[in-house]
């Protein structure tokens, strides 16, 4: 993932949305430690208030480098409350692209995971356009484009624009890319890189 | 003419109605194998295997088991100790002792028979995973999150507790790559 952020540079901003717990150790607990490196097992409990929220969110975005910080704290295992973390802020930046965390409030009801369905993990592609002639990206069903029809697609929604009188109007953020709903097993990571290197392709 | 028209009518009420006998047949051979359609495993068994399945999930053993497997970071994950441990529980109710098929089918049914007793099943209760509403292409959403913490040069304004996520899309057209996910 930050291997894509990278690559793309400032072509894309990234957010980070910490959603509830999948694995919850007072909810259904596997003790799981992939991609915890030295630090463990996982055994968080589920956040059901905004400081308990953040407080996890903080610690994973310092774990794993996602913001800068101003100060450090260790964490062996994810655990962390709000005092002892001290992030610069909920926007930073990773080989050039701004990144943001944000946290998906259990005390008003989760509306991120009501809206989208996240849960364990999902990933989405949003974008504005300023074209006419309706969505620039994707083939609708998670199929990745290739340049030649990044730029086909572009060029009939310029068209498109065109034809419509042609004046670049700002249009409402979409939804380009969602990956399928996961119920165990692993993410696959490609269909969402695809969809995103093809959405930065060529930004107006 | 209408005496052929009824003798027709009647015909295809009554293929009709085979077929949807049939169908009906068709689901619940593939609903439970060995459970509660055909009542191979009773009821009362499934849940007594669902109760010794979920103490077997929480045993430090098993946990231990799944730290040290996700620990390795390979293509084994905690699923496969969890299907493991599931082959274990019906072998303790007598299942699978006369060949592979049998335990296929009794994990089979202790895995339908899960749902229906969620109040045992945590990992039933606690399963959030849904498709959602949402779709490619939609307009994204009216959503406030809660940022992280404000810092002194933040873009956003200060003082706001919460930030509209079609805000944080870029104006240029450049994509917003969204990650939703937990440190679990």
């Amino acid at each position: 993932m930050l291997a894509l952020a990278r690559e793309l540079g400032t072509r894309a901003d990234w957010l980070f949305v910490y959603i509830a717990e999948a694995h919850a150790a007072d909810e259904w607990p596997i003790a799981s430690s992939r991609f915890n490196g030295a630090r463990g097992a996982v055994h968080l409990a589920q956040t059901r208030t905004l400081a308990s929220r953040r407080a996890a969110a903080a610690a994973f975005a310092r774990d794993f480098g996602l913001l800068s910080e101003s100060s450090s704290s260790s964490s062996s295992n994810g655990s962390s409350n709000s005092s002892s973390t001290t992030m610069s802020g909920s926007s930073s930046s990773s080989g050039g692209a701004a990144v943001t965390v944000c946290v998906d409030d259990p005390e008003r009801g989760e509306p991120f995971a009501e809206a989208f369905a996240p849960w364990p993990v999902r990933l989405f592609v949003l974008q504005k356009g300023k074209r006419g002639g309706g969505p620039r990206r994707g083939n609708g069903d998670g199929a990745s484009l290739n340049d030649d029809e990044c730029a086909a697609t572009d060029a009939a929604a310029t068209r498109a624009a065109a034809g419509a009188g042609g004046a670049a109007v700002a249009e409402p953020a979409r939804v380009r890319f969602l990956s399928a709903p996961r119920n165990g097993g692993f993410i696959d990571l490609e269909p969402f890189a695809d969809a995103l290197r093809c959405a930065a392709a060529d930004p107006l | 003419m209408a005496e052929a028209v009824a003798t027709l009518e009647a015909q295809l009420a009554s293929l009709q109605h085979q077929l949807a006998e049939s169908k009906a047949r068709a689901r619940s051979s593939r609903a439970c194998p060995l459970g509660r359609d055909d009542a191979a495993i009773p009821e009362a068994t499934l849940v007594a295997m669902l109760q010794h399945e979920a103490q077997s999930r929480l045993n430090p053993a098993t946990q231990q088991q799944y730290s040290e497997v996700e620990a390795a970071n390979g293509d084994t994950s905690w699923m496969e100790v969890t299907e493991g441990l599931q082959r274990a529980t019906v072998r303790a109710f007598g299942f699978g002792g006369s060949g592979d098929l049998e335990e296929a089918e009794a994990v089979a049914a202790l895995r339908l028979a899960a749902p229906r007793y969620p109040e045992v099943a945590f990992w039933v209760r606690h399963n959030r995973a849904r498709r959602g509403e949402l779709t490619r292409n939609a307009r994204v959403p009216a959503v406030a999150l809660a940022p992280l913490q404000w810092a002194p040069d933040s873009i956003y304004p200060s003082g706001k507790d919460t930030v509209a996520l079609e805000d944080l899309v870029p104006l240029d057209a450049r994509p917003l790559a969204v990650v939703a996910l937990s440190y679990s």
